[in-house]
C-alpha cells in the first residue's frame, strides 16, 4: 500500500510540475508577448513584496498564502463533501430507481439552481443580509465583524453553496450514467435468473464494479470546484485563494498569480492522487489512463 | 401411463406476445403445451427464433417486461409461475429451478472470484452453515468433474473456460437442490468433445440425483442418446412431440425429417448442404396455425 | 391491378416519414429558434458600453420597476429590460461562436490521431487531458483574459481552447466506440483502407453526436462568459455579468439594477440548459464532462 501511495504521489508531482511549467509559460505569453511588457516571469525583479492591495496587514508571500488558504480550505471541504455525499447518494438512488420515470427529476432542484449564476446568488444574499439583518452582506474583513464562529461558518457555507449546487447537479447525472451503464451489462440477467435480489444485484455487483469509474469522476469535480471558487470568492469579497488570483491578475502581480494558481493545482493534485490510490485499492489492476 | 404425481413442470396452452422491432408485436408462443416429469430429459429443438428459448426464459421469469403472456399456465410443482408474485418467483429461482445458458460468462459477475461466487450461492440457498468450510465443497466439485478445485477458487469467473463455467453452474444447481435444470442452448460454443462431456454430466446427475432437465437445442443430432422426450418447435408452436426414438425414427412431418437431415455428414460431401424445403415449411406452418386455433394444441 | 404511385407522391411520403421520425428534434428546435430570435430582436441602437450606461449622474434618473419599465431603468434612464435582453443576446452570440469553434478544434485535434491504427493512438491526448485537470479551466481563463486587458478575441480564444481540451478525450472515446461496430469489421473484410473506414463509417457516427454537444455546451459557455465579465476581465463590453457587477455597488439604492439582469440571465440559461439536455438525450450524446 505504501508503494501504491508513493507511485500516486510521484504521478501527482509530475502533473503538478507540468501544470507549473504551463502556468509560467502562460504568464510569460500573456503578459510579455500579448501585453508587451518587459517584466519577464523568470526575472527576480518582476516579483517583489506582497502588494498592499492584496493584504490588510504586513505579511510575506507565505504568510499571505497561509491566511488565504485558511479561508479557502473550509469552503473547499464543505463544498466537496456536499458534492460527493449528496451528488453520490442522489445519483446512486437515481440509478437504483431507474425503472421509474420520475427519477430523472431527482436532480432537478440542483440542476435548476446550477443555472443561477453564482455571483448573482451573492447579490441576493447580500441584499437579504442587509435588509433583513441590517448589516452589509459581503464577507470581507472591512464590513463583517469577526464575531461568533457561527457567522464565519455561515459565510463559508454561503460561499460554498453555489459551487456545491453546480457540482451536485453534474455529479448526480454523471453517477447515474455510470451506474446505469453498468446496470445494462448482460451478466446481470444471469444473476437475476440465479435468484439474486435487486439489492444484491445493484449494491454487491453493479455498484462494486462501477466504483473505480465513480472515483475517477471526482478528479473533474475537484478541478471544477476549485475553479468555481475563483469567481464566487471574488463575488462574495471573501478573502480566499480564488479572490487572490483575480486580484493578482488585475494588479499584474506575478507572485500572487503563481501562489494562488499553484496552491490550487497542488490541492487538486494531492486529492486526485488520493482518489487514484483508493481506486487502485478497490480495483488493483492499474491506473485509469 | 405415468401418474400425474410425478409431473414436475406442466405448460398448458401458453400463448405469449413479444416485441418485433419498429413498434410491432408478434406472437412468440402459440398455445404451447408440454409436460416434464421428474427425472426426465426433455429436449426442445428448432430453428433460431422458433420460440424454444423464449419458453425457457418464461419458465424462470426472465423473459423481460415486454413479453406479455396472453393465456395459459406454467405449473411447476402445482404452482402457476406466470401468476406468481415476484418475491415467490425469486425464491423458486434460488432453490428449485436453475439455468445454464450458452453464454455462461453472461451468467456470472466476471470480476467475482469462484470462492466468493460459491459463498453467494450458499447464502442465496440459505446453506451457509452447512457448507461453511471449503473442504465440504470438494464432493460437489468432484460430482461435476472438477478435479483440482483449489486451483480455481481464487480465480475470477471471467478467466475460466466456458466448459468450466458450465460445470460450476451445474454444481450450483446441485448445491441449491434444484429440481429442474434448464439448459438453454448450453452446448453452443463448445467443441464436440466438450459437448459430449457436458451431456454426459447432465445424464449422470439425472441418474444420481433425479434432476429433471429441459434442454433447448438447435439441432436434433444425437438427441436419441440422452433425451427421453423431444419437442420440435416451429414458429412459436410445437409441431410434433413424443419419445425421442419414436419421433426421430418416424417423424410425422416432412419438416422434422428435413430438419434432422440438415446436419452435414462426412459421407455426404461433396454436394450442396440440405435446407428445409418450401413445401415442408408450408406444411409445418399450416399445422401450427391449425393447432393454435384448435382447443388441444401440440402436446407432449 | 397494381398501381404505381407517382414519383412525386413517393418522395413526398418519404419526406413526411422522415419529418415524423425526427418530430421530437423539430419540437425542440422551434423553442430554441423562438428564444434566440426574441433575444436578438433587442434594440441594438443603445450605447452598449456598461461604463457609460451605469454611470450615476449627480441626480440619478433611475426608476423602479413598473408597468412601463418592467425591470426599471438605470441612472441614465435606460430601460433595463431591453438592456438585459441585448446583454443576453451578446453573451449567447459569443457562446455560439465559441462553442462551434471549440467543437471544430476538438474534432481537428482528435482527427490527427484517428488514422493511426495502433491501440494506444489516443494515449497522448488522454495523458495531456489528465495532467490538465490539475489546473482548473477558470484559472487559465482568468489569467488569459485578465492579463490581456479584456480583449474579446483573447477571451473567445481561451474558451475555445478550454472546450477543445475537454472534448478531445470524449471524442477519442467516441471514435473508439465507433470502431467496434460490425460495419467497421465488414469494411475491413471488404478490403477498405483505414482512411475510408474512418471517414465513411466512423466519422458520421461521431458527427451525429456533435449537435447534442453543441446544445449542451452553449449554456455552459454563456455562464462562463458571464462569470468573466462579472469579474471585469472582458473589458467594457455589455454582458449580464458586467451589469450585475456594476449593480453590486448600488444594491442598497437601486437593488433592481442587479436583481433583474440576474433573473433574465438565469431564465435564459435555464431554458438553454433544458433544451440542450433534451436535444442531447434525443441524439443520445451521453453525459459530457464538466468544463468549469
Amino acid at each position: 500500500m505504501a508503494r501504491l501511495f508513493l507511485q500516486s504521489l510521484l504521478v501527482a508531482l509530475i502533473r503538478f510540475a507540468a501544470a507549473g511549467i504551463a502556468l509560467i509559460m502562460l504568464i510569460e505569453v500573456v503578459y510579455c508577448v500579448i501585453g508587451r511588457t518587459d517584466r519577464h516571469v523568470w526575472l527576480p525583479e518582476s516579483y517583489g513584496p506582497v502588494p498592499a492591495e492584496l493584504t490588510t496587514r504586513p505579511v510575506n508571500w507565505s504568510g499571505l498564502l497561509r491566511d488565504r488558504a485558511a479561508a479557502s480550505l473550509p469552503v473547499m471541504l464543505v463544498s466537496l463533501t456536499g458534492v460527493l455525499l449528496i451528488g453520490g447518494a442522489w445519483g446512486t438512488l437515481g440509478a437504483r430507481l431507474r425503472r421509474f420515470r420520475g427519477t430523472s427529476l431527482l436532480g432537478a432542484p440542483f440542476s435548476i439552481f446550477a443555472c443561477v449564476p453564482g455571483f448573482w446568488f451573492v447579490i441576493l444574499v447580500a441584499i437579504y443580509s442587509y435588509f433583513q439583518w441590517k448589516r452589509p452582506g459581503f464577507a470581507n474583513e472591512l464590513v463583517v465583524e469577526r464575531g461568533p464562529d457561527i457567522l464565519t461558518w455561515w459565510h463559508i457555507s454561503v460561499v460554498a453553496l453555489p459551487a456545491m449546487a453546480a457540482g451536485v447537479a453534474w455529479q448526480i447525472r454523471a453517477v447515474s450514467t455510470v451506474l446505469e451503464k453498468e446496470a445494462a451489462r448482460p451478466y446481470l440477467r444471469g444473476l437475476f435468473i440465479a435468484g439474486y435480489s435487486d439489492e444484491d444485484i445493484f449494491y454487491r455487483n453493479v455498484f462494486r464494479r462501477a466504483l473505480p469509474s465513480l472515483l475517477a469522476l471526482s478528479d473533474r469535480t475537484l478541478s471544477c470546484l476549485a475553479g468555481s471558487l475563483v469567481c464566487l470568492e471574488y463575488a462574495f469579497r471573501y478573502p480566499g485563494i480564488g479572490s487572490l488570483l483575480v486580484e493578482s491578475v488585475k494588479l499584474g502581480s506575478y507572485g500572487g498569480i503563481l501562489v494562488s494558481a499553484l496552491s490550487m493545482a497542488a490541492f487538486v493534485s494531492l486529492c486526485v492522487a488520493v482518489s487514484e490510490c483508493v481506486a487502485r485499492l478497490v480495483k488493483p489492476e492499474g491506473f485509469s489512463s | 401411463m405415468e401418474s400425474e404425481d410425478k409431473t414436475l413442470l406442466e405448460v398448458r396452452n401458453v400463448t405469449v406476445e413479444r416485441p418485433a422491432g419498429l413498434g410491432e408485436r408478434r406472437i412468440g408462443l402459440r398455445r404451447v403445451s408440454m409436460t416434464l416429469r421428474q427425472g426426465e430429459i426433455l429436449v426442445l429443438a428448432g430453428e433460431t427464433g422458433s420460440g424454444k428459448s423464449l419458453l425457457a426464459r418464461l419458465i424462470v421469469g426472465a423473459a423481460g417486461p415486454q413479453v406479455k403472456p396472453l393465456g395459459g399456465t406454467i405449473l411447476f410443482e402445482g404452482r402457476d409461475l406466470l401468476r406468481m408474485r415476484a418475491r415467490d418467483l425469486q425464491q423458486v429461482r434460488r432453490s428449485s429451478i436453475s439455468m445454464v445458458t450458452g453464454d455462461s460468462i453472461a451468467q456470472v459477475n466476471p470480476d467475482c472470484c469462484v470462492r466468493q461466487w460459491l459463498r453467494d450461492c450458499l447464502r442465496l440457498t440459505r446453506r451457509p452453515r452447512e457448507l461453511a468450510s471449503e473442504k465440504a465443497w470438494s464432493d460437489y466439485f468432484h460430482s461435476v468433474g472438477i478435479v483440482e478445485p483449489e486451483q480455481i477458487l481464487s480465480k475470477p469467473m471471467g478467466d475460466l473456460s466456458s466448459m468450466l463455467l458450465k460445470r460450476l453452474l451445474v454444481m450450483k444447481a446441485i448445491i441449491s437442490r434444484s429440481r429442474l435444470l434448464i439448459c438453454d442452448d448450453a452446448t453452443s460454443g463448445l467443441d464436440r468433445i466438450a459437448e459430449a462431456q457436458f451431456i454426459e454430466l447432465l445424464c449422470q446427475i439425472r441418474e444420481e440425483l433425479g434432476l429433471s432437465i429441459l434442454m433447448t437445442l438447435g439441432s436434433l443430432r444425437g438427441v436419441e442418446r440422452f433425451a427421453d422426450q423431444v419437442a420440435v418447435f416451429y414458429e412459436g408452436g410445437i409441431l410434433e412431440a413424443g419419445p425421442a426414438r419414436e419421433l426421430l425414427e418416424a417423424p410425422q412431418f416432412a419438416y422434422t425429417r428435413e430438419f434432422l437431415a440438415c446436419e452435414p455428414r462426412l459421407s455426404d460431401l461433396p454436394r450442396e448442404l440440405s435446407t428445409i424445403s418450401r413445401e415442408a415449411a408450408r406444411e409445418a406452418e399450416e399445422a401450427i396455425h391449425e393447432a393454435s386455433s384448435s382447443l388441444d394444441g401440440g402436446t407432449v | 391491378m397494381n398501381r404505381r404511385n407517382s414519383k412525386v407522391i413517393h418522395l413526398l411520403r418519404l419526406f413526411m416519414a422522415r419529418i415524423w421520425q425526427i418530430r421530437r428534434v423539430i419540437l425542440l428546435v422551434i423553442p430554441y429558434l423562438f428564444l434566440l430570435s426574441w433575444l436578438f430582436l433587442a434594440d441594438s441602437r443603445m450605447d452598449v458600453r456598461p461604463g457609460v450606461i451605469y454611470e450615476v449622474p449627480d441626480v440619478p434618473a433611475w426608476e423602479k420597476p413598473d408597468k412601463a419599465h418592467w425591470f426599471g431603468t438605470t441612472g441614465n434612464g435606460v430601460d433595463l429590460f431591453e438592456l438585459s435582453r441585448l446583454a443576453m443576446a451578446t453573451s449567447v452570440s459569443v457562446a455560439v461562436v465559441t462553442t462551434s469553434l471549440g467543437i471544430g478544434l476538438a474534432l481537428l485535434l482528435t482527427m490527427l490521431f484517428v488514422f493511426d491504427p495502433g491501440e494506444r493512438r489516443f494515449d497522448l491526448l488522454n495523458a495531456v487531458s489528465r495532467a490538465g485537470f490539475v489546473m482548473p479551466s477558470m484559472v487559465f481563463l482568468v489569467i488569459l483574459t485578465g492579463a490581456s486587458g479584456g480583449s474579446l478575441v483573447i477571451a473567445i480564444s481561451g474558451l475555445i481552447l478550454v472546450i477543445a481540451f475537454h472534448l478531445c478525450p470524449v471524442m477519442a472515446e467516441w471514435f473508439k466506440e465507433g470502431e467496434s461496430g460490425f460495419d467497421v469489421v465488414s469494411g475491413y473484410a471488404l478490403g477498405l483502407s483505414r482512411r475510408e473506414i474512418v471517414i465513411n463509417r466512423v466519422l458520421p457516427k461521431v458527427l451525429r453526436r456533435l449537435i447534442g454537444v453543441f446544445a449542451s455546451l452553449v449554456p455552459v459557455v454563456v455562464m462562463a462568459e458571464m462569470a468573466l465579465s462579472f469579474m471585469g476581465l472582458t473589458g467594457d463590453r455589455l454582458s449580464c455579468g458586467a451589469m450585475i457587477a456594476y449593480g453590486q455597488d448600488l444594491i442598497i439604492e437601486a437593488p433592481w439594477m442587479s436583481i433583474y439582469p440576474g433573473i433574465m440571465a438565469s431564465l435564459v440559461v435555464l431554458a438553454l440548459t433544458l433544451l440542450g439536455w433534451r436535444v442531447s438525450a434525443a441524439l443520445r450524446t451521453g453525459t459530457l464532462p464538466r468544463l468549469f
